[in-house]
């Protein structure tokens, strides 16, 4: 008869039994992860509900004044900034998401490269611009957009085009587009690695089933890539819509969100109303509920049309 | 056992100290009593009525953004270190905070926010009335009212230019009538020209031989300044469309809103600011009104001489282009002054006063400048209202504030900040002529600019941006910043009216502290302070319930 050798100083436990130990386990568990669940809900939940209660009152950021109910979404539908700045965001959006289509052409290209030498070289090029601040990225473009010093007006200049020299950031009509052209050739560095995680983890017999139907490149891309590759464009499209929708750096540090209106967003004008010389910040927190409002609507949206496979 | 004992509290250990740490980053160390307490011995001050405790050391904090301006930064150096050697036992750590894209008091906001802000920090006017009307800020009244330890035995407010009249400003530009700031750098009569920096060479180039006095001569400048293939202004979107619109409209309009109101509201410079906003609430001044539109003829005229793309540049983009001599003129304050010494080699420039606008170039213009001698800028320092619960630091504070406008202090801080100072009797640096009032400042109430400064900032700077730039007309110009001015006046005289946060809830605060002075036999002084504060939301109160409340139903 063979008996199970017990250790000593073991307990066997049947299921369902509570021991003093296991409780103990547990609150240790939750010692270890409490500093990261109060520091979480201290500066992520704690704002955003105050954000949110702040919404309904008059507040001047001090002192909370007075409960106005939903007199602050009145004005914000009435607010003709407003929607010029909806506007904007909308024109962004758009181009944000069509923009994202350098990156993944990169990513291809790059991902069939048969020198894996050529690729790591590639992938270093593409991370090595990682390092630059964002903002001195940022200034660097202001610069070379000053209409008397900067570098396309210079360069203009220099190729004999000086009549196409334009004010680029202080041509109202301009301005946007000149945000928009920042950045190029539009290649998202976190993107594209994200891409081509995806990519090298699809199984090879699939590239070497597609050559053998003798598939074409451009086939290939849009029949076999692109779809495989769906679940990291979704993830991509996420950070795009919500930072577009919500961000507003670039305008802040390059235009103030003008001349005249031309470069302002909603987030930018929520800043402003909460900052500016009237720190209306019960208004701005209704702004930024309904920005949340948006980006979550466009985000189910986007996720529910677009399908993994 | 005892193993096993130690590993199951060597297991508790490390989330208990992670929580402990956590616990322990929202204390800070307060004062610490010296070992030993000294009296130090007194320098040129006779700080002998100083009754800072001497047995204690103090850490102060104060908070500025000078370090932009190194001869400001210098000047509030050496008056520090100079307090410090009188006071061995008192530390101050000033901080400098970059004031560029509102980094300044963003940073004020989340501090007072979580009681971390410096003990004193230095503010403008908007901050002064933004943090006074919040509570972050002390009411300095009781303070000035007594006698200064730097001064001989005066009442501190006394030691400053047009005493207590040279706070009127002050006082009127919170809710609750009270002086919260101490002014160390600037007095009165130097803002009250805010002169061009000009580029002698590039004058010359364009055969300018005489520099303008009047607009209208200015604008023939810069038209052969054009013509020579030369920048005239190198402006920037936002500094200087508002200085333009303010240092214009200064000169527009004396008296015009006195018209609108009884005659018994006249002659009250407490009730300046509530009969601007009623007169915009009213219509009295709106869209159409001649001498608004006057102003934006005017300055519409004169953006063709502006550089091209001005709509796109920052404030540091148009200084760029003065000192690379790609523009003529660059609008600029005393305190830069000191930088323009140092950094420019390589032309010759100079500083011209603001030209006066004569009937020549507007029927509606006053032919002088606004006056400002007995009247202190809303700008200086304030004191954090934590200061209220530790006593002995507060009387440190006062007493380096007290300490930095003495005559003695002053004098020397002028010289090297290039600066006048608010206190009586200091003299005047001889560079600061050309930025200090002169007799063509004549004006004591121009109303010029009124409809703009009433509109909400960022909604002036854009509807000004499209308007210069051409992209509207000055009728949607004028409609653009009516409209916004009328809504923020309409949201201010709903408040003001308003029981609980209002007029009425600052009056009953004011009686209750001037009962509780007369309870407690306050200075008698204080007591007329409040008394005279008292008065004046009462008149307040009259014209808002008599001219706004029926326009408001």
């Amino acid at each position: 008869m063979n008996h199970p050798i017990k250790a000593l100083n073991t307990k066997t436990y049947k299921f369902g039994s509570k021991s003093a130990s296991s409780g103990k386990l547990w609150l240790t568990g939750l010692l270890f992860v409490m500093p990261a669940l109060v520091l979480t809900l201290l500066f992520d939940y704690y704002p955003i509900l105050s954000g949110v209660y702040h919404a309904f009152y008059r507040w001047d950021g001090a002192q909370t004044e007075k409960f106005v109910g939903f007199d602050n979404f009145v004005e914000i539908f009435q607010d003709r900034v407003f929607w010029i700045s909806v506007k904007n965001m909308a024109i962004i959006l758009v181009s944000h998401i069509l923009l994202m289509i350098p990156t993944i052409v990169a990513c291809i290209v790059l991902f069939r490269l048969r020198s894996g030498r050529s690729q790591y070289l590639y992938r270093l090029l593409f991370c090595i611009p990682m390092v630059v601040p964002m903002l001195v990225t940022m200034l660097l473009w202001q610069f070379m957009y000053n209409p008397q010093f900067g570098f396309f007006n210079q360069l203009l200049d220099a190729v004999g085009l000086d009549e196409y020299k334009q004010l680029w950031l202080g041509d109202p009509d301009l301005a946007l587009g000149s945000l928009l052209f920042m950045g190029f050739p539009w290649i998202n560095t976190i993107a594209a690695l994200i891409y081509l995680g995806g990519l090298q983890g699809v199984d090879g017999s699939i590239w070497d089933a597609a050559k053998m139907d003798g598939v074409g490149p451009i086939t290939q891309a849009l029949r076999i890539e692109l779809p495989l590759i769906k679940g990291q464009f979704k993830l991509n499209m996420v950070g795009v819509i919500s930072g577009t929708i919500t961000g507003y750096g670039t305008q802040l540090v390059l235009t103030n969100g003008g001349p005249g209106n031309s470069t302002l967003v909603p987030g930018l004008y929520m800043y402003q109303r909460a900052f500016g010389g009237n720190t209306e910040f019960g208004y701005a927190s209704a702004v930024g509920l309904l920005l949340f409002g948006i980006a979550l609507l466009i985000t189910v949206a986007t996720l529910k049309m677009i399908k993994s496979e | 056992m005892k193993k096993i004992r130690l590993a199951h509290t060597a297991r508790w250990l490390p989330p208990l100290l992670l929580s402990v740490a956590i616990a322990a980053t929202g204390c800070s160390r307060q004062n610490e009593p010296a070992a030993g307490g000294s009296t130090p011995a007194a320098t040129n001050l006779d700080d002998s009525k100083s009754s800072i405790p001497a047995d204690k050391t103090f850490h102060i904090k104060l908070m500025d953004w000078q370090g932009q301006n190194p001869p400001y930064q210098a000047a509030y150096d050496q008056a520090i270190n100079d307090y410090m050697k009188l006071h061995p036992n008192v530390k101050i750590e000033h901080i400098f905070q970059p004031n560029s894209n509102n980094g300044y008091d963003k940073l004020l906001d989340t501090q007072f926010v979580s009681h971390t802000a410096p003990d004193a920090m230095q503010l403008s006017g908007d901050m002064i009335k933004k943090y006074t009307n919040q509570g972050y800020i002390m009411a300095l009244d009781s303070y000035y009212n007594q006698p200064s330890a730097y001064a001989e035995g005066k009442n501190w407010i006394d030691t400053f230019v047009g005493g207590a009249s040279g706070f009127q400003n002050a006082k009127t530009g919170n809710k609750f009538g009270a002086i919260s700031f101490v002014p160390v750098d600037g007095g009165p009569g130097l803002n009250s020209n805010r002169p061009f920096f000009y580029n002698m060479d590039l004058l010359k180039q364009a055969g300018v031989t005489k520099l303008p006095e009047t607009w209208h001569e200015f604008m023939e400048v810069c038209q052969k300044l054009k013509d020579a293939g030369i920048t005239p202004i190198a402006a920037d979107n936002n500094r200087w469309l508002l200085w333009i619109h303010a240092w214009t409209g200064n000169q527009f309009g004396e008296n015009y809103i006195n018209g609108f109101f009884d005659s018994k509201y006249a002659g009250n410079s407490d009730l300046i600011e509530t009969k601007k906003a009623i007169a915009v609430l009213t219509d009295k001044v709106g869209t159409k009104d001649p001498i608004m539109n006057a102003q934006a003829e005017l300055l519409k005229q004169f953006s063709q001489y502006w550089q091209d793309g001005w709509a796109g540049a920052n404030e540091q983009a148009a200084q760029q282009l003065f000192l690379y001599q790609k523009a003529a003129f660059l609008l600029d304050g005393n305190w830069n002054y000191g930088f323009y010494k140092e950094n420019i080699k390589d032309f010759e420039w100079g500083v011209t006063p603001f030209p006066v606008i004569t009937e020549q170039s507007s029927p509606y213009a006053e032919g002088a400048m606004p006056k400002g001698l007995d009247m202190l800028s809303v700008y200086g320092w304030g004191l954090n209202k934590d200061l209220e619960k530790d006593p002995d630091k507060l009387k440190v504070v006062v007493d380096i504030f007290q300490y930095m406008t003495s005559k003695e202090a002053q004098d020397k801080f002028v010289d090297t900040a290039v600066v006048n100072s608010p206190v009586v009797g200091v003299h005047v640096p001889e560079v600061l002529i050309p930025f200090m009032e002169s007799d063509k400042n004549k004006l004591q109430n121009p109303a010029g600019n009124l409809l703009f400064a009433t509109a909400n900032s960022p909604t002036f700077l854009a509807a000004a941006q499209q308007f210069y730039t051409g992209k509207i007309d000055q009728e949607e110009f004028m409609s653009l910043i009516g409209q916004d001015a009328k809504k923020t006046v309409e949201k201010k005289a709903k408040d003001q009216l308003d029981e609980k946060i209002g007029i009425p809830a600052t009056i009953a605060q004011v009686e209750k502290d001037i009962a509780d002075l007369k309870a407690e036999n306050g200075p008698q002084p204080l007591i007329d302070a409040q008394q005279k504060t008292f008065e004046a939301l009462k008149l307040q109160l009259e014209m808002y319930k008599t001219y706004a409340e029926p326009v408001l139903k």
